[in-house]
């Protein structure tokens, strides 16, 4: 099954040709990383995802994005609820200044939900998908960000998780924690997968390698090519992902 | 930008080991099969004895090959590689193990060997052959000729089945020296098997070069 499929995308970032007719499905259930070398367009590509770019001027989008099936750029399409079912992890990790029991709630809130006991449940729940129920349980009132960095960030996929997505969009979500917190949040995501689909970027290639089940390559603006994971990191069908992917690049 | 200089300089050297560890494994074949054709037991002695440099190259490249694996990560290609050469020391050092066996026949044989030297010799120059093919195909990446190498193999097969009847039949007419006819079968069955593990290391360099399994 595809949790999206895309179709002769381009993007423009004003007279900026940032990415080029990329076809690509995205299945689900699995974890797709991508990779490519800096400025290839890989956050570029996962913002068009849940309509990140809308909120950068100057950005022209062409193609077709269709999430289940449904054109997500189509004018009756509902930015909101989309971001709701596609959510976004960010490479530094950004809680917000309050509770940790509030970040997790917050969005919740934000759709009006005032139930103590949903909230509550839902907090907990949260936080035990993105394990890190047993480390703050007794700290719940605590200010989030007294948490570690790698705390912060599980966090921050528990906040995520807190309004049900069907997808969840990771960029470079561990580049700036230590390799412990890191490993946690790659079993995670390894746990994770059976009840969302997951896409995240990576700068490292022994993450993709470890985490993903399929590695899209990019550069400068192309999808050069897409598939199983096993496949890329033993024999890549194009000569520049062998390149990009041996370090024989530049 | 030289993100991959350490781990180019590494592969280099368990390269130049590899190639070094085939021709001391080539040249094994040929002075065994030669201290056979002359009656040379001295010589014979020294295929024994420079076996260890063999074998001790092995493990050397061995060790070379884990530490890449262990301090480099490869991948895709370098980790093809790796893994390909791994196996292909294992080849190398059995084709080195059969040279001694029959370099220990010549040792141990009364007279030398007779009238089967045109089937044996005919092994050892096609077995050497291969090798000498094969070597050529992992340094030039060449699977054309990998392929070749391996396809040899069934002449190989074919000469042992013809000497193999022929010194049978020998065997059953002649009682007086069956004592030399014993070995200098086991003398062509080495060969033989020199062939088989020549096949493999064709095919280990076809992965290597292609990602793809390929038996013969
Ligand atoms: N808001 C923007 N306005 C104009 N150009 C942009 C904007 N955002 C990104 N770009 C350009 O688009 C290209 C792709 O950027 P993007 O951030 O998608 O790359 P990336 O692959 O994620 O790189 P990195 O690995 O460094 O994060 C770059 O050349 C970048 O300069
Ligand atoms: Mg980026």
């Amino acid at each position: 099954m595809k949790t999206f499929e895309i179709k002769d995308l381009n993007l423009w970032y004003g007279d900026f040709h940032a990415l080029k007719d990329i076809d690509m499905d995205i299945r689900n259930n699995k974890v797709s990383a991508f990779i490519g070398p800096s400025g290839c367009g890989k956050s570029t590509f996962l913002r068009v995802l849940n309509r990140m770019n809308d909120l950068i001027d100057g950005t022209k989008i062409t193609g077709q994005v269709l999430f289940n099936g449904q054109e997500i750029y189509a004018p009756e399409s509902d930015v909101v609820t989309l971001r709701t079912k596609v959510g976004m992890v960010f490479q530094k990790p950004n809680p917000f200044p309050m509770s940790v029991y509030d970040n997790v709630a917050y969005g919740l809130r934000v759709q009006g939900i005032k139930n103590k006991a949903v909230l509550n449940d839902t907090v907990e729940d949260s936080l035990k998908k993105a394990a890190l129920w047993e480390e703050v349980k007794d700290r719940l009132s605590d200010n989030a960000l007294q948490l570690s960095g790698g705390q912060q960030q599980r966090l921050c996929i528990a906040r995520a998780i807190a309004l049900s997505p069907e997808v969840i969009l990771m960029d470079e979500p561990t580049s700036a924690l230590d390799p412990i917190a890191t490993g946690k949040i790659e079993e995670l995501m390894e746990s994770l997968k059976k009840d969302y689909t997951i896409a995240i970027v990576t700068l490292s290639m022994q993450q993709a390698a470890r985490i993903s089940d399929y590695t899209a390559f990019f550069l400068l603006g192309d999808l050069i090519e897409m598939g199983p994971t096993r496949e890329v990191f033993h024999k890549p069908n194009d000569k520049r992902t062998e390149d990009y992917i041996t370090g024989r690049f530049g | 930008m030289k993100l991959r200089a350490n781990l180019d300089r590494r592969m280099t050297k368990i390269e130049h080991r590899l190639i070094k560890m085939t021709s001391l494994v080539e040249q094994s074949i040929t002075r065994c099969m030669m201290s056979l054709k002359d009656n040379d037991d001295r010589l014979a002695i020294s295929v024994v004895e420079d076996d260890r440099m063999i074998d001790q190259l092995e493990m050397n490249i061995e060790k070379n090959c884990v530490n890449v694996i262990s301090l480099q990560q490869p991948i895709a290609s370098d980790l093809r590689e790796i893994t390909a050469i791994l196996k292909i020391i294992t080849d190398l050092e059995r084709i080195g193990d059969y040279s001694v066996n029959i370099a220990k026949i010549q040792i141990s044989l009364d007279k030398g060997m007779g009238e089967e030297t045109r089937y044996l010799e005919a092994m050892g120059d096609t077995t050497r052959v291969m090798l000498q093919k094969a070597l050529a195909s992992f340094i030039e990446k060449d699977i054309e000729l990998a392929r070749e190498a391996a396809k040899m193999d069934q002449q190989v097969d074919d000469m042992y089945e013809e000497y193999y009847h022929y010194q049978l039949e020998r065997l059953m007419r002649d009682e007086s020296s069956t004592e030399d006819l014993v070995p200098l079968l086991f003398t062509g069955r080495y060969l033989e098997r020199v062939g088989d593990h020549i096949v493999n290391i064709c095919e280990r360099i076809i992965y290597m070069v292609e990602g793809i399994n390929e038996y013969y």
